[in-house]
Parts: structure tokens; sequence; C-alpha cells
């Protein structure tokens, strides 16, 4: 029994690191424009199929795989910032957010009408190695996609600690009128954030293509809203609280699954996400840290 | 003028309906032919035609050529019922082959009762579809036959005991099946060591496998679609767990080996048909659909649809199908037949109308030119 459960709490874990790579995306648009991204599921998905074409056509060395897939997701990234929401960001919150459902909506399709609405295999990159220790079986691509999310999550960290850019989106953040007056470009960094944001979650696609080895047009919306409540979770808003929401919901999740049913499965999620908001609105970590980002 | 236009107008109706009574026997055929299901009704449509051009090529039934009389119900329950009441009333069909959806069969079925015109699906596998209606018939393979024959089969030939089991909870397809199967392995001596549950559009399915492993499974029932099924081989395969995965015709997709590649390697299905069948009939009609789109189980039970029918209207001596005589006639020619052989297997009726049938047990294998195809393993 003991071994099950190590078992599915490795499970979660490795579920909760990729919702993390993903709500960091949410949680730093917020933090800066204070506007929910609901594309960001979508850019997610995009990123995933990226990595499934070089993967099928150039190559299937992992590095090349996702740091193209990541590169040129930021490049969507920006691209969505640049139309769907620039162009209403004086505007009323409202027309931000059905911009941003509309965004969502309008990537989903294209990626339907260029590739079919079916599931695509994903190329296998890494041989199905399982180590046993001590009785449990721990797969060798379990324990990489938690160590690329830790080391993903850490690079940012770093980005936004010990970077010029890191400094003019915490300030940004923080106040932009100010931040604008002191001569930081607060488009660029607009830019910086969503490039960022994009990225971590095409690298999230691609660890999840890898690991269930299928993506289908329409996989941003579900996972991407769950990466939502990881980052309310958290803390909307606060780097460390999506990392420990998307941790906390993939455990729940996978937990409640192997212990209740997998029908709870989504009402988990957004039980969670029903009851954070009305127990602690501000999230796990809200409150405790003031910087935003 | 305009009275010598209708005059020629009738006449022409006149000859019309007069030909039609001297020289055709109309078998009225409905399903979704655009739509989202339009691949079910297209393929039950063109195997029908087959049918119809080869009965009419060797000289038809007792003395008449079949006329094909087709309606796209677009899978609308209403417009289903609507092509029904046009069949009966207007085409004075004979037979009727009816919507490939149990659904649409529900509707329909009724109204063929009443009007005493014999209704043969050729797709509807929910139970009831065609209980305390004397006219309505199908000629598909039953759940209830398929999977307990699979059961039977692989524990016989494979010697395995025991079995996992996984359900979709929000598929009534999956339930249904599942409850069979679990009859089944009871009945036959089995075991099922471990129950897990899924729902239809999951994606990650780490916490059951995790779960199943323990019970060392010979085989993981899943009563499900392909696109869980496949997704489930996968992540067994990841956790080291080498079982394949046996379950119904949900499974029968080239979609579960294009997504699981070879995990998907002996993963066992059964359904109505198989193009591998040796049998010369099966080759033969496979040979004639390359041109009609490609043999399948819905071209097979739509081209045997049309036999049956035809047999049963040649036994019965049908001439005149506006004669209710006649088509009741007909139905108990249909019904007493002793056994009929259907490129989709042999089958008779039973009392209520259902096919009893033997199910085509398939495994998935590879060829040597690494195609995947579903091998037959019963023949």
């Amino acid at each position: 029994m003991l071994e099950i459960i190590l078992k599915q709490l490795l499970n979660g874990i490795t579920v909760g690191s990729i919702y993390s790579l993903i709500a960091l995306g949410y949680t730093m648009v917020y933090g800066i424009i204070k506007l929910i991204n609901f594309a960001h599921g979508d850019i997610y998905m995009v990123g995933a199929f990226i990595g499934l074409i070089v993967a099928t056509q150039l190559t299937s060395n992992f590095i090349v795989v996702i740091v193209v897939a990541m590169a040129l997701t930021a490049i969507l990234g920006v691209l969505v910032e640049k139309v769907a929401y620039k162009p209403v960001r004086n505007s009323s919150r409202i027309s931000a957010l059905i911009s941003a459902i509309g965004a969502s909506i309008f990537i989903s399709n294209l990626v339907v009408l260029i590739n079919g609405p079916q599931r695509e295999a994903y190329p296998q990159i890494f041989p199905e190695i399982n180590f046993v220790i001590g009785g449990i079986t721990i797969s060798f691509l379990q324990i990489f996609i938690i160590l690329v999310s830790i080391a993903l999550m850490f690079g940012l960290y770093y980005i936004v600690h010990n970077t010029k850019m890191g400094v003019a989106m915490r300030a940004v953040s923080q106040n932009m009128t100010t931040a604008r007056l002191m001569g930081i470009n607060s488009d660029k960094v607009i830019s910086f954030t969503f490039a960022i944001g994009s990225s971590l979650a095409a690298a999230a696609g691609v660890l999840v293509g890898t690991y269930y080895r299928a993506v289908d047009p329409l996989m941003g919306l579900l996972f991407g809203l769950k990466a939502f409540v990881a980052a309310v979770l958290g803390g909307i808003g606060s780097i460390p609280g999506a990392m420990v929401g998307g941790l906390v919901l993939g455990l729940a999740e996978v937990m409640g699954v192997a212990f209740i049913s997998p029908s709870f499965r989504d009402a988990i999620a957004f039980g969670i996400l029903i009851f954070i908001l009305i127990v602690k609105p501000s999230g796990l970590f809200g409150k405790a840290t003031k910087e935003k980002v | 003028m305009r009275k010598i236009g209708l005059l020629s107008l009738a006449a022409v109706f006149m000859l019309a309906t007069f030909a039609f009574a001297a020289g055709e026997l109309v078998i009225g055929i409905q399903g979704p032919e655009t739509g989202n299901l339009a691949v079910y009704g297209q393929k039950t449509l063109s195997g029908a035609k087959l049918a119809v051009d080869e009965i009419n090529a060797a000289g038809g039934v007792n003395g008449k050529t079949i006329k094909l009389i087709n309606y796209d119900s677009r899978g609308d329950k209403a417009e289903a019922a609507n092509a029904t009441q046009r069949l009966i009333n207007k085409d004075k069909a004979c037979g009727i082959i009816g919507e490939p959806t149990s659904g649409a069969t529900f509707v329909i079925g009724p109204i063929a009762d009443r009007a005493k015109t014999v209704l043969i699906s050729a797709g509807a596998t929910a139970k009831g579809v065609t209980d305390n209606k004397p006219f309505v018939f199908r000629d598909t393979l039953l759940d209830s036959d398929g999977g307990p024959a699979t059961i039977k089969f692989i524990m016989d030939k494979f010697g395995w005991k025991n079995f996992a089991l996984i359900t979709s909870v929000n598929n009534d397809y999956s339930v249904g099946l599942s409850a069979i199967f679990k009859k089944a392995v009871k009945d036959f001596g089995g075991n099922i060591v471990v129950e897990q549950t899924i729902s239809d559009g999951d994606t990650d399915f780490s916490a059951q496998i995790t779960g199943i492993k323990p019970h060392n499974p010979q085989a993981i029932i899943f009563s499900g679609y392909y696109p869980e099924g496949s997704l489930i081989l996968l992540e067994a395969r990841k956790q080291g767990l080498n079982v394949p995965i046996v379950g119904g015709d949900g499974l029968l997709a080239p979609d579960l080996w294009d997504v699981a590649k070879d995990a998907a390697l002996g993963s066992i299905v059964y359904a109505g048909f198989s193009p591998e069948a040796k049998a010369k009939k099966v080759q033969e009609f496979v040979k004639k659909m390359e041109t009609r789109g490609g043999a399948d189980m819905f071209s097979a039970q739509g081209y045997d649809a049309v036999y049956l029918l035809a047999n049963a209207m040649k036994d019965a001596k049908v001439t005149n199908c506006a004669d209710a005589k006649q088509r009741t006639a007909m139905r108990d020619a249909l019904a007493n037949i002793p056994g009929f052989d259907g490129v989709s297997g042999q089958m008779k009726f039973d009392k209520e109308g259902n096919a009893v049938k033997k199910p085509f047990i398939q495994a998935v294998d590879k060829k040597a030119d690494g195609t995947y195809y579903f091998k037959l393993l019963n023949e």
C-alpha cells in the first residue's frame, strides 16, 4: 500500500510540475497588467504542436525540440499580446477578458483547421526506462519532467531577481505609470513577460507530449483552466505561489483519482478554485509576497 | 394550353405508377448521409447499393427488379421519422433499411411496426431496440453476444484467468459493456482482480495504471472508445505493465495504433465484420467494395440487410408491396429464415428480431512492412 501511495505521489508531482509551468504564465501576465490571459492554454497547445513538428520533421533531440518550441511560441505570445491585448489595454477589464477568450477560440480553431480535430501521436523521445528503488518503480521520464520543470522555474526566478529586465518587470508590476516616469519602456517589459510566460507554456506542452505521447488541438482548454486554478490557488501574481499551486493541484487530482473516483478529477480542481475564492481569495501566497511579477 | 400540359403530366404520372407497379419492388434506406455521423450512413448505403446492383443483374426477385430509394436523415430523429413515413406511404416500400444508430431506430421502429412494414437496422446495438415490435429486426452483432464470446475465446486460447477492468463512467456504451464483460468473466471462471474507472476526455491515466499494476492481471479489459484506449496502452507500457487490452468495437479504429504505435500490438477487439476473413464470400465483397469506398462493418451489414430482405421477398413470393398481407408474409419469412450466410457472418433471428451471430475476434498485428492491421483470430 505504501508503495502505491509513493508511486501516486510521484504521479501527482509530475502532473503538478507541468501545471506549475503553465500557471507561471498566468501569474506573470496578471502581475504585470492585471489581465487573465485566457489564450494561455492555447499557447501551451501550440507549443506542444511546434514540438511535435520539430520532433517528427527535424530531429528527436530533446534539447532542440524544446528550445525551438519555446522560441517560436514566445514569438506567438508576443504576437497575441500585440494583436489581442495591446489595443484594449486602456479599455475596461471586461473588454480585455473578452478579447482573451476570443484569442483562445481563434488559436484552437486555427490549429483544428490546419491539423484536423484528431489526436496526434507524439514521437517517443526517450526510451522507457524504469528504476526500481526499494520496491517502487520510478520512471525516468517522470524524474526528468520534474527536473526540467524545476530548472525552468529557477531560470525564471533568476531572470526576475537578477537581471535588469527582471527589475523592470517588478517595477512595472508595482506601478506602471511610475515605472514609465522612471524611464522604463513598459511596452517592452510587457512583451517580454508574454514571451517568457509563453515559452514556459511551450516547455510544458513539449513535456506533456513526451509524457502522454499524444496531443490534440483542444488540449489547451482544460489544462489551461487547471493551470489557472493553480495560479489562483497559489495567489495570482505570485511566482512561488504558481509553483506551489501547481504541485498542490496535481497531487490533489491524482490522489482524488486514485483513492476516491476519477469522475472527481475536474470537480477536485474546480472545487479547490471555489474553496480558495471563498476562504482566502488572495491565495496561499497572495499576502506573504508583496512583490508581484 | 395549360390543360394539355396538366393532362400530359397526369399521363406521365399514370405511366410511371403503372411501370412502378409492374416491374419494381422498392427497398427504402435511410441514414445520416451528411452531418457528424455521415460515415455510418454513407457506408451502409454503399454496401446496400452493391447488393441491389447484384440482385438486379441476376434477374431480380420474383420477376421484378429491386429499386433502392434512399433518404438522408442527417442523424436527426425527426427527419428519420419523416423519411420513414414517406417510404411507407408514398414509395410503398416492401422493407426499410433504417438508421445505423440506436437512438433514431427507437423512433422509427414503432412507425414501421404500426404500418406492418419490415425494418432492418444495420447498426443499432442498444438494448430493447426491437423488443415487442414484430416488424423490426437488426442484423448487427450485439454486445451481449460479442462480449461473452470474446472472453470465452481468450480464456480458452491464451489461458488467461485474471483481468483488470476499466470502465469509462461518463460513457453509456462503456458502462453497459463493462457489465457484460464482468458477468462473462465470472461465468467462465475467471476473476476481475481490480476495477478502475476513467472518464471520456481524460488524458492522464497514471493513477489508474499504478492502481492496477500490483494486481498483475493477464489483460486489461477496457470497455470504452479508442482515444482513451490508446492512451491507456501507452501509460501501461510506461509503467512497465506489458499486457494487452481487450475491448469491444469501440476500440476498432486505426487511431488505436496511430497514437499507441507498438503498444497497441496484441490488443484484442471484437466486431461484426472483418475484411481479413478468408470466406470466399467476404473476399469477393471486399474486392467489389474497393471501388465503392471500401468494405467495413457498416457496408457489410448494409449489404447483408438487402439480401435478407430479398430472401424474405422470395420466400413470401412478394409481388405487390401495397398489399399488407404480402408484407406480413414477408415479415414471417424473415423471422423464420433458418440460417443466413452473410458477409458479416452466419446469422439467424431470435424471437425479438435480433441477429444471433458470432463476433469476429481480432488482434492488432504488424505486417512485415511495418503497417498495422487487425488480424482475425477466430475462423
